[in-house]
């Protein structure tokens, strides 16, 4: 990812996908497969935004909703055109992400790419890897590293936990 | 080389197993001779294999401590418990060493120099001691040892070899195993090519009309020379077009040094060297026998280029280690001269010469062979007599065929896909019976194969405890030592297998409870003597089935646990409270050790107290889906029982619809499914509770419990799975049973491993992912939220 940065004026291939109607992207070295929405199993008491696990082949995968994840509204129904992303994430093993739509392979230059500003679509910055550029478009680039962070788990633990204590 | 080094360290600490082993025989008859023989046979091996590897401090500390057991060999009635206990240290510093073999630490540096100055120091004193005559005898290896210079290293290695080739197969199957692929010793390549290759296929000594000739199948003849390189079709073809390419073939011939440890890898490296220069085209001994080491100290390999300086090639292949000599000549003179007088190829080199032929003699197969052979060889070559016999004792190959070393990620790989076929098979059978009567026949095959496949696979991941339990002898005689304590260990079961994934978590929390057992458990020779005691204290560690399980018990003779200091500690910590412990029996208490927060240690020690308690161990135990539990009796001693399932692979569950969704309770935590009405259900405080012929406990609503749709409408009855896991006992209750099955445990990956009440996962027939309940998990998550 840094690194990345470092190098200048070299090309980066992303897969851009919606979610509304933004156009978001992942490194496509990190983009295993694309599939259509399989049945999804739920787990008990687990983050909002983890929609649950998929059979990915005898692989159990979990699964993340990016709209919850995004706090974006979600579209009132999944269509044919939803897709699950599945991506590697460094060292962890690989996740689902369930997006609107998948709509291309992008090749921009790292020249394009910036750091994210502080409040897109009022989701959190650390999210975002930067924000490339495209004539018109703005493309949000996403930091695979943190959409599951342990931290973030943990505290949303804690949460559930103390939603529970209040019934 | 990395992989080398990954074989060399799995082979090293294999070693260390061993030597351990064997000390701990000596220790207590010093003066076996044949524990001596082993472990100088190790500690040589492992000198050859650091050697090769480039590991000097290693190969160093090994040659000297080499060098000075020789002096026993006939002398063992001079072995002692001291010298023993610094064979002992020689192991610590080994392993000290082999934390990073090729850039050892500050530390280790010093400690293995300190051991090299002890053992010539240590030597100057035996060396006194050994009676004049027994010198002379064993004259030349005591002379050299002074000098250790390198080559009269390598000449005391030869001579090693024929002294511990008397006992040359070690006890453990593992030391055999390995011994085939790393040990490059003459002795051990013969005893596998010959009797592996010929025999083994049943094909006549004189070889021939295969496309590539086996080595030394040329029979019995004194021709040193067998490397004939056969052509095959395609290889023709290959020379033929390099040819019209104005191309030409060049055969090197490349003899390593008598002793070579690691051909295979010496082989690789003058491959990929030639490769540089040309194409290669083939060798004799074919690549993959290059490769499996299946050569002496010779072979060949034909290559072609358009233009081969010898003096270049030469130069970059005798750059390679252990190579001693490198021959290149035209291919058309090879043939050429093979026609004329096959047998005038015979090679110069010593090296060749004289193994060779003893290699061929094998080759024959005939029993009788080598005892005549020997007789004909030159004299040098008699050193490796002991070995030939081995070879044709023929129990030598069965051994090394019985074992395969597998990478156990290829074994994970193939038992997943084996789980996952099981899937696949539930559901070709759901979808499949009863469409035609054939194709029912069929599926019904294919049904008991695959369950007799899933019964072999399961088989594949069960391996014998004995791999935890052999490093424990060692390590409780130094917790002894360091303590001051008399302890005699007894180990049991040690056959017992148990799924390899439990094995390999299993060590840490046994080492703790042996610990602690030595440490808190055993008193000391004086206490146990003025209680009547024997001076020895006892612990025995036992591995046994039991219905389902395997159990493992820790049980020492010491002086057990008194309930009432643990109640004591347990009030003073805030680890229980008065109320809490007014209810609770003895046993109860005896197991709030297991209580984060709770260390009856008075003293911090060494081994014991560093801070990991009982309540890590446990939380290990459970980890592995086990259970652990305390008996104990004052003045008596006191004994861990820890219970493992068989499998962690596949297990039977219950599956069960609540909340909307399926999920699957193991059966191992269920006792019964009974059906209640809603009088029998009672509600105190907000919380639902049943009285089953004279037990109460709670009810719970297995969806609500899991934060899923609750049981709506009111019913006539109620499912509801009791669930007994450790000690408690509870309710779910459930929209539906649907039956039994088994299940193959997936887990839920990384980011998911922390879930509460959740174990994993499973695949439906129809590829649905069901998750398991960890019942243990959810009632102990369920008090959270209660308290």
């Amino acid at each position: 990812m840094e690194e990345e940065r470092i190098e200048e004026s070299r090309e980066v291939q992303l897969v851009a996908f919606m979610l509304e109607d933004e156009e978001f992207a992942v490194d496509i070295h990190k983009v295993r497969e694309v599939i259509k929405l399989p049945e999804i199993t739920p787990l008990p008491r687990s983050v909002d935004f983890i929609e649950g696990v998929i059979n990915l082949r005898g692989d159990i995968i979990p699964v993340v909703d990016l709209c919850k994840r995004f706090s974006l509204h979600r579209p009132e129904e999944r269509d044919e055109q939803s897709r699950i992303i599945i991506v590697e994430i460094d060292g962890s093993g690989e996740i689902g992400l369930i997006v609107d739509a998948v709509s291309e392979v992008l090749r921009i230059s790292e020249d394009v790419i910036h750091p994210p500003p502080t409040n897109v679509s009022g989701a959190r910055a650390e999210l975002i890897q930067g924000v490339g550029r495209l004539d018109n478009r703005l493309i949000i680039i996403l930091n695979l590293q943190e959409i599951l962070t342990s931290e973030e788990q943990l505290a949303l633990e804690e949460v559930t936990i103390t939603d529970k204590d209040t019934k | 080389m990395d992989d080398y080094k990954e074989i060399f360290l799995a082979e090293a600490n294999e070693y260390m197993q061993l030597l351990n082993d064997c000390l701990m025989n000596m220790e207590e008859n010093p003066q076996d001779a044949e524990s001596l023989q082993e472990i100088f046979r190790l500690v040589h091996s492992l000198k050859g294999m650091a050697g090769t590897m480039g590991f000097d401090l290693l190969k160093q500390v090994a040659h000297d401590l080499e060098n000075f057991m020789e002096q026993f060999k006939g002398n063992e009635h001079l072995l002692n418990s001291e010298i023993v206990d610094f064979f002992f240290e020689s192991v610590d510093v080994f392993q000290g060493l082999l934390i990073d073999p090729e850039n050892p630490g500050e530390n280790e540096r010093e400690t293995a120099q300190l051991y090299l100055e002890k053992i010539s120091s240590y030597w100057q004193e035996v060396l006194e001691e050994v009676p004049a005559e027994t010198e002379t005898e064993t004259g030349a290896p005591s002379s050299e040892g002074e000098t250790t210079g390198e080559t009269t290293a390598e000449r005391t290695a030869g001579e090693e070899e024929a002294v511990s080739a008397g006992d040359e197969m070690p006890a453990g199957e593992s030391g055999v195993e390995s011994e085939g692929e790393f040990e490059g010793e003459p002795a051990v390549d013969k005893r596998e090519e010959p009797v592996g290759e010929p025999a083994a296929e049943g094909m006549p000594a004189a070889a021939g009309d295969g496309e590539e000739e086996i080595p030394c199948a040329d029979d019995g003849e004194e021709t040193a020379e067998d490397l004939t390189i056969e052509l095959s079709e395609i290889e023709k073809e290959i020379l033929n077009s390099a040819e019209c390419r104005g191309e030409q073939g060049y055969v090197v011939k490349v003899v390593l040094l008598e002793g070579a440890m690691m051909k295979s890898v010496r082989s690789y490296m003058v491959i990929r060297a030639l490769e540089q220069f040309g194409e290669i085209v083939t060798a004799a001994p074919s690549l993959q026998d290059l490769d499996e080491e299946k050569f002496d100290q010779a072979f060949k390999v034909l290559v072609v280029s358009s233009f081969l300086e010898p003096a270049k090639v030469k130069e970059a292949i005798l750059n390679i280690a252990e190579v001693q000599q490198v021959e290149i000549t035209l291919w058309q003179d090879e043939v050429a001269q093979r026609q004329e007088a096959p047998q005038e190829a015979a090679d110069t080199s010593d090296g060749v010469a004289q193994a060779e032929p003893a290699a061929a003699q094998d080759a024959a197969g005939d029993e009788k062979a080598p005892s005549d052979a020997d007789k004909a060889v030159p004299e040098q070559s008699c050193r490796q007599q002991p070995d030939k016999k081995q070879t044709s004792s023929a129990s030598v190959p069965k051994v090394q065929e019985k074992m395969v070393r597998v990478e156990t990620s290829k074994l994970d790989d193939l038992i997943n896909l084996i789980g996952e076929m099981v899937i696949m098979r539930n559901s070709v059978m759901e979808k499949g019976t009863g469409l035609s009567e054939e194709l029912d026949q069929s599926l019904d095959q294919m049904d008991r194969v695959i369950t007799e496949l899933q019964n072999v696979s399961m088989q594949l991941r069960m391996v014998p405890i004995k791999q935890v339990f052999e490093r424990f002898p060692r390590m409780m005689r130094d917790i002894c030592r360091d303590r001051g304590k008399e302890v005699e260990l007894s180990i049991s079961g040690e056959d017992t297998e148990l799924d390899r994934s439990i094995i390999n978590q299993l060590s840490d929390p046994l080492v703790h409870i042996l610990r602690n057992a030595v440490d808190h458990g055993i008193e000391d020779v004086q206490e146990r003597e003025s209680k009547g005691k024997s001076r020895i204290g006892h612990i025995s560690l036992r591995a046994f089935h039991e219905s389902n399980h395997v159990v493992l018990t820790v049980e020492d003779d010491g002086k057990g646990m008194d309930p009432e200091k643990i109640k004591k500690a347990a009030l003073e910590k805030g680890v229980a409270d008065e109320e809490e412990l007014s209810r609770m029996d003895e046993d109860e208490i005896i197991n709030l050790l297991f209580r984060s927060g709770f260390s009856t240690a008075p003293e911090i020690t060494d081994v014991s107290g560093r801070g990991v308690g009982m309540d890590a161990v446990k939380k290990a135990v459970e980890s592995m889906r086990g259970s652990i539990e305390i008996k104990s009796e004052v003045g008596k001693g006191s004994m861990f029982i820890l219970r493992f399932p068989l499998t962690l692979a596949i297990i039977k569950a219950l599956m069960v619809r609540a909340g909307g969704y399926i999920f699957a309770i193991p059966i191992e935590s269920i006792r019964e499914n009974v059906l209640l009405q809603p009088h029998q259900i009672k509600t105190i405080q907000k919380e639902w509770v049943v009285n089953m012929r004279g037990e109460v406990f709670s009810l719970y609503d297995l969806g609500k419990l899991l934060n899923f749709a609750p049981m709506d409408e009111e019913k006539d009855e109620y499912n509801v799975v009791v669930i007994e896991t450790g000690q408690k006992k509870a309710g779910f209750l459930v929209d539906e049973l649907l039956g039994q099955q088994e299940v193959v445990i997936k887990s839920l990956g990384n980011f998911l491993k922390d879930m509460k009440g959740i174990t994993g996962a499973t695949v439906l027939g129809d590829g649905r992912v069901t998750l398991i309940i960890d019942v243990l998990g959810l009632l102990e998550d369920r008090r959270v939220e209660v308290g």
